[in-house]
């Protein structure tokens, strides 16, 4: 009795203990140890049996589970030695990745570790895996099963009853036995009885459309639509449907309208060429539809052909020549068919102009097809170009490899145009096709060898048109271009914003790059062109070195030894006195007066120049310029920085003094390194002052700036301090006492731009704070109460954009003041098209948003506040404004208006899942017409290519929702 | 009469001369060179598999009828009678899945194998019960390496795991003994190595794996480094002793070259960089072929390193220092000829003389059913026909103890042939592991 309640006692708690850490013990699954006992197996933990030794054969715990082998048969058990599925297979395997093949005999299923159900029976007689998806097998015959959906309720398998299957993109066709096609897609069968399969031919991803052979006849299926009866765009009817893209892609503004038509043959085209989309001219009539399905115009046509690019060296279809009985049209961009005057047009460079044929001259015209110009005649410029991938032979067959030349046609926006003088001759300009003229003089286009060049010239290009005579030029800004008085000499010289040319009166020398001819030297700025000088000889420093003959008494010759050539580039001036001057890579003019320009050996920014012999020096970065006094050039150490900068000096000695100092690049004094200075009081004043390192009198202290502020720190940058002057104001001064930031402010405080040093500091007055640049200035005054840069960034690029706030208020400004938001914003952020690169800046007012491209920065100066549409809803580039129950979209991008859609049409369709619009809010259900997500959203549509993710806005708050399971997640979040 | 003996005689001439073209073109079967001794089929085999000969009996991995199907009744471990190729036994996997075996291991009376079914086995070669089994956490591609890695005086097993760590397990029951989860062994190709690097008498273990990038920067038109190593791991505590970068994917195995007093190991990654790396792991010397490797390198005894089809002059006085970075890089003079086969070479090439000329050739297989022979200089010697294209390695071997050398390839029609040849040289590398 007593051992019996002793057992039942020790039974219930040995239950109750198992119970307790059951949870613990599926979470340690990983523990479990098999053991062995005669030929039985079971388990242990931690050196305690917990399964028994009672299976023929066990695997490891997989997914909570274990294999295992009983009375030959294969079953899986839980932690607890419970069954989880029975022992009813010849075979199984672990579970891997939540399934587990079983075999019966020779059949094979797959089950899955969630609640032990077949998701395929094993009556399969081989089953493949692929990387998503399963091909199942019975005997011959084939079926298929997608990996997406295989653990949820919603499976659907293919059947293996079809002789072949075929796969394009996610739509399958399957081969019945009676040769006809069953069409799935997504698991969904959508069509049966198909002619033929779906090929990549016949599918348009992109618009998710298919064209679907039946009963002889063509039609065109919407994949995106759930409901097969509401699913065929253009049903099957036709003989034939071309897909076309159209119009061409940079027209198509991501539009999806705007990516396809569809055009639709009465007949079979006897001549389809898949580039050119031209049928020959039976009596095929052709009609022209959306993609939606609606035609496009009820006329007929019989004939279509592309406009080819020869650049892109694809059909390039801005617009499609149709041709109905002998009349020729064209379907434009915007689906309006007009007559063309023209004979024959080819595109050019991304379809960005074309040359057409008229009656009896030429058309240039837009991307938009409409004139721009017309001339007697219109070439596209050619020239030699070396093209390193091409392969010549000399005449006895060798390989040329090196200096191919082959003539290319010019892709810049230049044109040759030609007219007929008063004499009938053909005379030849140069047409610029941005601004819309003619830029050259005309000339007699049968004078041969007629060239231009392009150089850079203070961001505008410069043309240089020259014939065998003489030469001309033009810049833009300029009315027109110059008569042809300059010499036909190509060589140009520019750097920055000038440029020299010489004139036809110096041309008489072959040696054109040295300083032998004089040239006339121009500056340009603000599209205007300034004469500096007729009177100097230019060449480009890269194009000069100095050298010397020195004559070899052993061999008798002369040996050229080059002394010296110059590491940066600048352009080298000599007047007619022999004297020199330079133009330096940041415009930096400074007149012919040097004896001497020598590139200083120690330091390759520095100039050495000389005057009777004493030296002096030029800072080609900086211009700052040294008056020769030395006998000797310098030698610039570049071992220390100031203000974050390279700092380079010189070390000096002056006889006269009888004394040794340091010398910057500006010619100023000083007697200790700046990272070896230190903050000194002197009677209740500051200043700076150091150990001289100069060799002679070492470890002495010396002043170097006198002790007159009221307190000098160290800054964070070496050779900078924080001062603070008389009026108790602070501000930076150098080492040597300059001042780099004004001292008037009440703080200073370094800023730390993204992490990096940056030159830049918040300054305070009061309590407003503003930005002062220790390179540029003040380059935002003290007024927001607050500053910051927020994470803004265009491509990988953070903006110079600064984040600002003004009683509450937040404004944005550029990296230079200039205010891009006026403080009148409750909050800005960043908004990101989706997965693409595009982001944008958003501000919210109250219930409205503003938006802006981040690209802003770049396009700035046409930038207009005021004029910013103020959306109720922002999805990726596009905004939305609430009209009734309506929605006028705009392109936040360029802040205009797209088009208007009703709140019902608003991208509602996705694979699965659809967007619905009840009672004016938003919500989803799913293909069984279930509700998934509630409509209690104000505006929602899909995320970009993710019909599973709703973007829904609810009380001005966005949000992005799982359509299944009605998860959401706001933008932060997400 | 004198012109139409001429005639005669160019004409024979001629004659001969087309009958000798008409034979050079077509090409000539493997059999008529080497006599086909037996052929049984075992399913397919890929160029990570190996063969063991063991008392007489060919040890070799399937990969089944088909390396995509999964329950395969192929699948497992073949033993074969060297001399009869009758199937003595095959070691299946009492369970369902995806059990295809590249490499094994036989040791200590036991057989060690890793199967695409995230298990790792140890078979009793008489009984041919099951031992143990180790479940991996993923496929195990590549062959398993036995060493005594401490001093319970067992024969361990070590490898690596696709995508995971490599392993070490106690041969007798399958426990862990360590992990290296540093570098993880990217595609598991790579068959490991064993070799005492650090000297303490206990075999390390080398082996290459893919681990962080160590740069994020473009060299020419890919990335300088994706993250993969040459590695050297310690076995008896598992750390790894040295890493060194290289730049792509490593799926051909490393191979040990013994340059005098001077151990190399030598890595090829799958841009065709082959490096060599000495005990400390430093960098001894770079090469580079092509792409696309998958067949491992091998070092015949005149000093030519064989990739594929190629070989390449190896000797020290071929190769000069790099002043920059130390690394001894192959002279532009150096040769490198090659055997003008068509066809993808995964398998690695072997060296043996079987052609009995008292010299070693090279003698490898493409994917298109071609035996090459070569010269160890690389030129070709003769090229042969197969039945089927192999990916597997051969093995060259007198596997029936008739004194000569006989040929085994496993195609990818699933058979593995035995060839007779008439060559008593014993193989400078007749096994690929």
């Amino acid at each position: 009795m007593i051992k019996k309640q002793f057992f039942i006692i020790f039974s219930i708690i040995s239950m109750l203990n198992l119970n307790c850490f059951s949870q613990e013990i599926i979470k340690q699954n990983v523990n479990f140890k098999s053991f062995k006992v005669g030929n039985q197996w079971g388990f242990k933990k931690e050196n305690k049996i917990v399964i028994p030794a009672s299976f023929d054969y066990i695997t490891d715990f997989s997914e909570n589970y274990a294999l295992v082998k009983t009375n030959g048969k294969w079953g899986y058990i839980d932690t607890l030695g419970n069954w989880f599925i029975k022992p009813s297979f010849d075979k199984g395997q672990p579970f891997q990745n939540g399934v587990a093949y079983v075999e019966n005999g020779k059949f094979i299923g797959l089950v899955e570790s969630q609640k032990g159900n077949f998701i395929l029976e094993p009556i399969y007689t081989n089953i493949i895996e692929d990387y998503d998806s399963y091909d199942l097998f019975i005997g011959e015959k084939k079926g298929y099963l997608w990996k997406t959906n295989i653990l949820s309720e919603e499976i659907q398998i293919v059947p293996a009853k079809y002789d072949s299957i075929a796969l394009s993109y996610d739509v399958l066709s399957c081969l019945k036995e009676d040769k006809m096609w069953d069409i799935y897609y997504n698991d969904k069968l959508i069509i049966t009885n198909a002619a033929k399969d779906i090929i990549s031919a016949d599918y348009d991803y992109y618009t998710k459309l298919i064209r679907v052979l039946i009963d002889g006849k063509i039609g065109v299926y919407d994949l995106k639509n759930l409901l097969p009866e509401n699913a065929w765009i253009v049903k099957p009817s036709y003989a034939w449907i071309d897909f076309i893209n159209f119009p061409a892609y940079y027209l198509q503004n991501d539009d999806a309208e705007k990516r396809l038509i569809l055009a639709l043959h009465d007949k079979n085209p006897t001549d389809i060429d898949p580039d050119l989309f031209y049928t020959s001219e039976n009596d095929d009539q052709i009609t022209f539809a959306k993609i939606d399905g609606t035609i496009i115009s009820d006329k007929k046509f019989n004939y279509i052909k592309t406009f080819f690019d020869d650049y892109l060296e694809i059909p390039n279809l801005f617009a499609l020549e149709l041709a109905n009985g002998t009349k020729t049209t064209y379907l434009y961009p915007d689906f309006s068919i007009k007559e063309f005057p023209f004979t024959t047009l080819i595109s050019h460079y991304y379809g960005s102009f074309s040359i057409a044929n008229g009656d009896n001259c030429q058309y240039i015209l837009d991307r938009n097809l409409a004139i721009i110009d017309s001339f007697y005649r219109v070439e596209q410029y050619k020239e030699y170009q070396n093209n390193p991938n091409g392969v010549y032979y000399d005449e006895y067959g060798n390989e040329l490899y090196d200096d191919i030349y082959e003539e290319k046609v010019v892709q810049e926006p230049f044109l040759l145009v030609f007219r007929l003088n008063s004499d009938q001759v053909e005379e030849k300009a140069i047409y610029q096709l941005d601004e819309h003229k003619v830029i050259s003089p005309w000339s007699i286009s049968y004078q041969e060898n007629q060239e231009i060049k392009r150089l850079d010239v203070n961001y505008q290009t410069l043309y240089i048109y020259r014939n065998n005579e003489n030469a001309g030029y033009y810049i833009k800004g300029m009315d027109k271009g110059t008569d042809f008085k300059y010499s036909p000499d190509m060589t140009v010289y520019n750097l920055g914003k000038y440029f020299a040319l010489f004139t036809n009166e110096e041309f008489n020398s072959q040696d054109y790059d040295s300083l032998d001819k004089k040239q006339d030297l121009f500056y340009y700025d603000n599209q205007k062109v300034n004469l500096i000088s007729k009177d100097y000889k230019v060449s480009k420093a890269s194009n000069y070195a100095t050298e010397e003959y020195i004559y070899d008494p052993e061999t008798g010759e002369e040996n050229i030894k080059a002394l010296q050539s110059f590491s940066e580039e600048f352009l080298i001036l000599q007047n007619s006195n022999n004297k020199y001057g330079l133009i330096s890579n940041n415009n930096l003019l400074i007149e012919p007066k040097f004896d001497t320009l020598l590139q200083n050996t120690s330091l390759t920014i520095m100039l050495d120049v000389t005057i009777d012999s004493l030296y002096g020096s030029i800072d080609l970065w900086t211009g700052n310029y040294i008056k020769p006094f030395s006998y000797y050039p310098f030698y610039f150490a570049n071992d220390i920085s100031v203000n974050n900068f390279p700092f380079s000096y010189a070390t000096i000695y002056d006889e006269k003094l009888n004394e040794t100092y340091f010398m910057d690049t500006k010619g100023s004094k000083f007697y200790c390194r700046p990272d070896l200075t230190f903050v000194k009081k002197v009677k209740r004043k500051y200043g700076l002052y150091g150990y001289s390192q100069i060799a002679l009198d070492p470890y002495t202290e010396k002043m170097q700036v006198p002790a007159k502020y009221k307190k000098l720190q160290n800054s964070f940058m070496t050779g900078v301090f924080n001062a603070q002057g008389k009026n108790k104001k602070w501000g930076l001064i150098n080492f040597m006492g300059d001042t780099i930031v004004p001292l008037k402010y009440t703080k200073i405080e370094p800023y730390y731009y993204n992490g990096d040093n940056n030159f830049s500091f918040i300054t305070s007055i009061g309590k407003k704070k503003g930005i002062f640049d220790i390179v540029t200035g003040e380059k935002v005054a003290c007024k927001y109460d607050e500053i910051s840069t927020g994470d803004f960034f265009f491509g990988d690029f953070f903006l110079d954009v600064y984040l600002t706030s003004i009683d509450g208020k937040k404004g944005l400004i550029t990296g230079q003041g200039q205010t891009i938001f006026p403080n009148e914003l409750d909050e800005i952020m960043m908004e990101y098209a989706d997965y693409g690169a595009d982001t944008y800046i958003v501000g919210k007012k109250k219930n409205k948003k503003i938006a802006v491209s981040s690209n802003i920065i770049s396009n700035f100066e046409n930038f207009n506040y005021t004029k910013l549409v103020e959306y109720d809803f922002t999805v990726r580039s596009e905004g939305f404004v609430i009209k009734d129950k309506q929605f006028d979209i705009y392109s936040i991008a360029t802040n205009s208006f797209v088009k208007t859609i009703k709140a019902e049409d608003l991208n509602l369709k996705g694979n699965l899942y659809r967007i619905v619009y009840q009672n004016g809010k938003f919500g989803a259900i799913n293909s069984n017409e279930i509700q998934t997500v509630p409509c209690e959203y104000d505006f929602a549509t899909f995320m970009q290519d993710r019909d599973d993710v709703m973007i829904g806005y609810q009380n001005g708050v966005k949000y992005y929702i799982y359509v299944d399971t009605n998860e959401r997640y706001t933008e932060q979040q997400w | 009469m004198v012109k139409n003996k001429i005639g005669l005689r160019l004409g024979g001439i001629v004659g001969l001369l087309a009958l000798f073209c008409a034979n050079t073109y077509a090409q000539k079967e493997l059999k008529s060179v080497f006599p086909e001794k037996w052929k049984v089929k075992i399913g397919v085999s890929t160029y990570r598999t190996n063969m063991v000969f063991h008392q007489g009996k060919i040890f070799v991995g399937s990969n089944g009828e088909d390396r995509n199907f999964k329950n395969d009744k192929l699948d497992g471990v073949y033993e074969i009678d060297a001399k009869t190729g009758k199937i003595v036994h095959h070691y299946e996997i009492p369970f369902s899945g995806d059990n295809d075996v590249n490499g094994v291991a036989i040791g200590d009376g036991k057989l060690f194998f890793g199967t695409d079914n995230y298990y790792f086995f140890c078979y009793d070669l008489k009984t041919k019960e099951e031992l143990w089994k180790f479940h991996t956490p993923y496929d195990v591609e590549s062959c398993p390496q036995l060493a005594y890695l401490n001093d319970d005086k067992i024969l361990d097993v070590a490898f690596n795991v696709e995508g995971n760590s490599f392993f070490a397990l106690n041969g007798q029951t399958g426990e862990l003994l360590w992990e290296n989860k540093e570098i993880e062994a990217h595609n598991g190709n790579s068959a490991p190595l064993k070799f005492d690097v650090n000297g303490d008498g206990t075999m390390d273990f080398i082996t290459s794996g893919r681990g962080s990038a160590n740069s994020d920067e473009i060299d020419g038109f890919k990335m300088a480094h994706y993250g993969d190593y040459n590695l050297a791991i310690d076995g008896k505590t598992g750390k790894t002793l040295w890493a060194v970068a290289t730049g792509a994917g490593v799926h051909a195995s490393p191979f040990i070259y013994q340059n005098g007093a001077t151990t190399e190991f030598l890595f090829l990654d799958s841009y065709g960089q082959l490096c060599s790396i000495n005990k400390k792991g430093e960098l001894v010397r770079l090469v580079n072929f092509g792409y696309d490797n998958f067949s491992s390198p091998s070092m015949t005894k005149d000093k030519h390193l064989v990739v594929g089809r190629g070989a390449l002059e190896f000797d020290d006085k071929m190769f000069e220092k790099d002043i920059e970075s130390g690394v001894m890089r192959s002279k532009n003079d150096a040769k490198y000829l090659f055997n003008e086969v068509d066809g993808r070479i995964s398998a690695t090439t072997m060296i043996a003389d079987v052609l009995a000329r008292n010299s070693d050739q090279l003698i490898g297989v493409t994917e298109e059913g071609i035996v090459f022979i070569s010269k160890t200089t690389g030129e070709k010697i003769e090229n042969f026909k197969i039945p089927a294209g192999a990916e597997a390695s051969l093995f060259i071997e007198d596997i029936d103890g008739d004194k000569f050398l006989e040929i085994l390839i496993s195609d990818l029609a699933g058979n593995l042939t035995c060839y007779k040849t008439k060559s008593k040289a014993k193989a400078t590398f007749g096994r690929f592991r």
